[in-house]
């Protein structure tokens, strides 16, 4: 089914906007949260509380582009889930994507008027300048949290390759932030 | 909390870029594989014509070429693939029994055993539902309409029919066909995708996954005997999901068979088998599981035959 007839059913209140949302998107949630939470259990419930939370937020938002308000939500959610799960049960492919960010990324106490929301403007703004394959490795690391085993497959690249293209990237976006005036 | 503001940063990146990444396309590389079946047909045509050519012009005029002359034989174990057409007299045609020819094949392995057959690449095990020949786009787009394609991480091997296939690829040219075979594809309990045979390549099987279309070449067959039953793998397992291992039921050198446990209740599961293939992957494809011993490709689940 279409997306906007999804919304529509949505704001109809029907009960198969939810079912719908879950034939089309049903996997893709689960992968996302897969990915961050390492656990099955864990990741049913996050998708569920996917579905709540877009019967919850439309109406009244009406989400010009459904998936990636969908993804957004799992993500978020399961993010959520993860910190307060704590530390026992993180996942290591989260953390290790979380980590190499570290150095390219502002700490609160160095960029506190800086909100996460110019930040991710920013990190748009730059991946926009990027090859096509750059940006999408990029955002399958940080954003899908897969590994970069997953993505060299994905790609056809070797695990190295994928690794380099990382490591110049996120360099390449430390400078870019720098020269924003975001302060690292 | 810098973790915290960093994800919360990267998710506030445009949904366009999602989009992208998500339907973003894989590079395409050299067909190698098409182009020396391609070279490998052309020579067959040189061939029968010369075969054909050189008797009628030099000869008595009363040879018969085998392949015309009703020797099933020689039919049966030509690797021959295409769009069905009944006319056996004039053309070759999709083998119809496959158990027939997988059996027939000749073992690669060393030491022939029972539990264990494996196939060289140019056995062709399947059968289309229809003879219905798709080009790469049309086959993407049937499985289009269904974005639960979309997303799915791209396995390094599928099992098909009981034969495990390897080294996904998206490289075809726009002359490639595609027509929907009989079974589908299971890449999870539950997660089944239709599967497609490549014209003129029998030993590949394509799959759609996010938006493209994903060839894998034909590794080995595995068939597993417990107590007398045959087992045939069906599905990779994804540890603690749907299945977790238990007790060890049968060991060689190829691979271990262990109960199925239902990871969710924790009860075997009767009649299904978990198999780890790691021995046999880290013989025949040295290369592929680069050193990781709990490589999790190595995991099956079987099902009796």
């Amino acid at each position: 089914m279409d997306d906007s007839k999804i919304i529509e059913l949505y704001f109809e209140r029907d009960d198969r906007a939810i079912k719908e949302t879950q034939i089309k998107y049903g996997k893709l949630c689960h992968r996302i949260a897969y990915n961050i939470l390492n656990n099955y259990e864990d990741s049913e419930e996050c998708v569920n509380d996917t579905y709540v939370g877009v019967w919850n937020a439309i109406p009244p938002t009406r989400p010009n582009n459904f998936m990636s308000f969908v993804c957004k939500i799992t993500r978020n959610l399961s993010l959520k889930r993860l910190e307060f799960m704590k530390r026992e049960k993180r996942s290591a492919d989260v953390l290790v994507s979380i980590h190499e960010l570290e150095g390219v990324l502002p700490d609160e106490k160095y960029a506190p008027d800086v909100s996460d929301e110019d930040i991710g403007k920013l990190i748009s703004k730059f991946l926009y300048t990027q090859k096509e394959d750059v940006r999408n490795v990029f955002i399958r690391r940080y954003y899908f949290f897969d590994s970069i085993r997953e993505i060299a497959v994905e790609f056809s690249f070797s695990e190295s390759k994928v690794k380099n293209m990382l490591f110049y990237t996120r360099n390449k976006l430390k400078d870019y932030l720098i020269k924003e005036g975001v302060e690292i | 909390m810098k973790t915290h503001r960093i994800v919360n940063a990267i998710g506030h990146i445009d949904d366009d870029l999602i989009n992208s990444a998500t339907k973003s396309k894989k590079v395409a590389k050299k067909n190698i594989w098409i182009k020396w079946t391609s070279l490998a047909a052309s020579f067959a045509v040189i061939i029968i014509v010369a075969a054909v050519a050189v008797p009628t012009l030099f000869g008595d005029g009363n040879t018969t070429l085998p392949i015309l002359s009703g020797d099933n034989t020689t039919i049966n174990n030509s690797e021959i693939t295409g769009p069905a057409t009944n006319d056996k007299t004039t053309s070759p045609t999709v083998n119809q029994d496959s158990t027939t020819h997988i059996n027939n094949a000749e073992p690669t392995t060393s030491g022939g055993k029972d539990n264990t057959t494996l196939q060289p690449p140019n056995e062709n095990i399947t059968q289309p539902a229809t003879t219905i020949w798709l080009s790469a786009d049309e086959a993407i787009k049937s499985a289009e309409n269904d974005p639960q394609y979309m997303g799915v991480s791209v396995p390094l091997l599928i099992a098909y029919q009981g034969t495990i296939y390897g080294c996904p690829t998206e490289e075809y040219n726009e002359n490639s066909k595609y027509a929907l075979l009989e079974n589908e594809v299971i890449l999870r309990k539950n997660y089944s995708y239709p599967a497609y045979q490549v014209k003129d390549i029998s030993d590949n099987v394509a799959i759609v996954l996010n938006g493209r279309l994903e060839t894998y070449q034909k590794l080995f067959e595995i068939k597993v005997v417990v107590n007398g039953n045959t087992y045939r793998i069906v599905q990779p397992m994804m540890s603690g999901i749907d299945y977790s291992c238990g007790e060890i039921i049968q060991e060689n050198e190829d691979f271990t068979v262990y109960q199925a446990i239902n990871a969710q209740n924790g009860e075997v599961v009767e009649s299904e088998y978990v198999i780890n293939i790691l021995p046999l992957l880290k013989r025949e494809l040295p290369n592929f599981f680069n050193g990781d011993e709990n490589y999790g490709d190595a995991w099956w689940v079987a099902v009796p035959q």
